[in-house]
């Protein structure tokens, strides 16, 4: 078991540098989540923890060794690939008793491992066949299987769900977890999915184009999103987002409708802003009100079984409403309301979060 | 099972292989008969009558020392050349697998052996081996060695099976090459990780992934050395000296077109033709069959 230590981690491929300046603290026994779009350099800040690649400037300590400049097989860590990497060429057994083999274990002691990981993973009747004779998620649990045998001290995980179907995925989901559970070892997991980034991480590392946006834990980065990025990333449907200027009364879209300022917490050093509010806390109604709401057409409905997005336009901008069944009229038109601790202020400049200053 | 689908007869199936048939009957099979026909008739010395005899010709060889030695010659010669080239071409491409910047020089330089024709590479060593004027021989003779293809019978040996494995190494490294750039790359790094270094990565992953490519080309090899090192030995020795380089081809052309014992050269082009059929056989069987992963 060990922590991780970032610090200023760079990477350039040629003269494109594709990760900047990565600083990170990653504890004894974390699930961390690294998440971001694709091509965000996820994968290649994790294969410089595993020493696939060498990095370009910065440090990165495992257990508080510097591991720079030691070989993958030195820096007590396992790795599962997305395509999950199996040894064609050899059975189940011999892919897991591999690295075990070159580790120079003992016959016994080799035999026991893969057969507790067996157990473990229920591979135990696949242990002659060959890679190509298991199903996707059989070689998934062969991946898992042979970094189990290592005792690592870190996990590292690429994206190793996204090859499997969506109800296998939320199994192998919950597996994990459980895993992480019983082994209590540090495991760094990189995806693009967020799901799998709230439902996995005790910490959560939101990535966009090589910079860290934001770390924290689920709720943190759910709550208090540090930027529009993040905001618009993790959430699904993703929050929206709404130019806006300041009037007199308040908060003007550009529909011309006023959010009222009466009640709003509004960053005052800004002319220009852009709002945010997640769509589960719209408020809807079908009768008329008052001052504060707004009327809405409903372009349509998407059911989800569990609930509905409701989807209307403001001005040019597309707005998602998110509700829970009950009433199935069929809704064309409505009144909605932003509530003002629902509301979230970003900078018209750079998508930052504004503070709203407290009074 | 396939369902097989059915059309109405049409001649247009047959007009489509026609061209591929006629060409398999006036270069292949046309020639292969008149050679086995010929492989049973024996002609005397003036060339007034000819004789069929049957096996007899066969039955000769056979019993003929000099056919035999050949015959040992040439395996000893296609093993040193399948070996030779098969090995370099192997380990050029491990290390062209491993190179990343200068990877496309690297592949071009290997390549070219390929484009040359067989006479100009044979004439290519035939000068650098000269022992009067030859580059290597004068190095040679520098460290105190005397080369001389040309009465030495093993020196001779030597040249041919390196002309001929040479010429022969760039078509090796581009199937070897091709086979390895196609395993994932995450195999390797597997690997690695596992705690396998370089040496050990290669003997127990990517040689074992390519061993249907290696399988393959032992066969082309083998072919290659029995039947298209001709004409680089006809450049290089002419089959000398003392026969010390006629292999099968060569004694094929020697006695048939030189000795003009047409029924004698016919019989061993015959036993030629049986060997390359016998490989190729051994070829589809076994990729009919191929290694599964
Ligand atoms: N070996 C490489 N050579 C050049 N560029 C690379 C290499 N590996 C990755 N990149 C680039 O680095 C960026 C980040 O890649 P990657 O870490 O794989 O993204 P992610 O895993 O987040 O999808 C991408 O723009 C990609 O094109
Ligand atoms: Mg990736």
């Amino acid at each position: 078991m060990a922590e991780v230590i970032l610090e200023n981690i760079t990477k350039s491929f040629g003269k494109t540098e594709v990760v900047h300046n990565v600083s990170a603290h990653f504890h004894d026994g974390e699930f961390i989540v690294i998440v971001g779009p694709s091509g965000c350099g996820k994968s290649t800040v994790l294969r410089m923890i595993a020493g696939l690649e060498e990095v370009s400037g910065g440090n990165i300590k495992i257990g508080d060794k510097l591991v720079n400049n030691l070989e993958p097989k030195d820096r007590r860590i396992a790795m599962v690939f997305q395509n999950y990497a199996l040894y064609p060429h050899m059975n189940v057994y011999n892919n897991m008793a591999y690295g075990l083999r070159l580790q120079k274990h003992s016959k016994v002691e080799i035999e026991r491992r893969v057969q507790e990981a067996a157990q473990l993973l229920q591979l135990g009747e696949y242990l002659q066949r060959r890679p190509r004779q298991l199903s996707g998620g059989q070689r998934q649990r062969v991946a898992m299987g042979r970094a189990l045998v290592r005792k690592p001290e870190v996990f590292l995980f690429d994206e190793p769900l996204s090859n499997l179907d969506a109800k296998l995925r939320h199994q192998m989901r919950v597996e994990l977890k459980k895993m992480h559970k019983n082994l209590g070892t540090t495991m760094i997991y990189v995806t693009h999915d967020q799901v799998e980034a709230m439902t996995l991480a005790d910490k959560i590392v939101v990535v966009n184009k090589g910079r860290i946006e934001q770390i924290g834990s689920p709720d943190e980065i759910y709550n208090a999103p540090a930027s529009m990025f993040v905001a618009g990333f993790i959430g699904c449907p993703p929050m929206n987002f709404l130019p806006a200027q300041h009037s007199n009364g308040g908060l003007s879209l550009e529909n011309g409708f006023i959010i009222p300022a009466k009640d709003l917490l509004i960053p005052s050093d800004t002319r220009q802003l852009i709002v945010g509010i997640r769509p589960e806390k719209i408020e809807f109604s079908h009768l008329q009100r008052e001052s504060g709401w707004l009327e809405v057409d409903i372009d349509f409905i998407e059911k989800l079984g569990s609930g509905k997005l409701l989807y209307t336009t403001i001005g040019p901008q597309q707005l998602i409403l998110s509700m829970a069944n009950g009433d199935d009229r069929h809704i064309t038109r409505g009144w909605i309301r932003f509530p003002a601790e629902a509301l979230y202020f970003f900078s018209h400049q750079d998508g930052s979060l504004l503070k709203v200053k407290s009074s | 099972m396939l369902k097989r689908v059915h059309f109405k007869p049409s001649p247009l199936p047959y007009f489509l292989v026609a061209p591929q048939l006629l060409i398999t009957i006036v270069f292949f099979l046309w020639p292969a008969s008149q050679a086995i026909y010929q492989s049973m008739l024996v002609e005397d010395a003036f060339g007034l009558s000819t004789e069929f005899v049957w096996f007899n010709n066969f039955i000769e060889l056979f019993s003929d020392g000099f056919y035999l030695d050949t015959l040992y010659r040439t395996l000893f010669f296609s093993a040193a050349v399948t070996f030779i080239s098969l090995s370099s071409a192997l380990i050029f491409a491990a290390l062209a697998d491993r190179v990343i910047g200068a990877a496309t020089t690297y592949r071009t330089l290997l390549i070219w052996p390929y484009a040359v024709a067989p006479a100009v590479a044979g004439a290519l060593w035939m000068f650098m081996f000269d022992p009067t004027i030859g580059i290597v021989a004068y190095f040679l003779d520098l460290v105190g060695y005397d080369w001389n293809h040309r009465v030495n019978g093993s020196h001779a040996m030597l040249l041919v099976i390196l002309a001929s494995s040479w010429k022969q190494i760039s078509y090796n490294f581009l199937f070897f090459f091709a086979g390895m750039q196609a395993i994932p790359k995450s195999l390797i790094e597997a690997a690695a990780i596992d705690g396998a270094g370089p040496a050990r990565r290669f003997w127990t992953i990517i040689f074992p992934l390519i061993s249907p490519v290696t399988f393959f080309l032992l066969v082309m090899n083998i072919v290659y050395a029995f039947f298209d090192t001709f004409g680089i030995i006809h450049a290089v020795t002419k089959g000398g000296p003392a026969k010390a380089t006629e292999i099968l081809i060569y004694k094929v052309y020697n006695d048939g077109f030189i000795g003009l014992d047409l029924g004698g050269s016919a019989a061993q082009s015959v036993i030629l033709m049986i060997i390359v059929i016998g490989l190729t056989i051994v070829q589809f069987r076994y990729i009919e069959r191929r290694v599964e992963y």
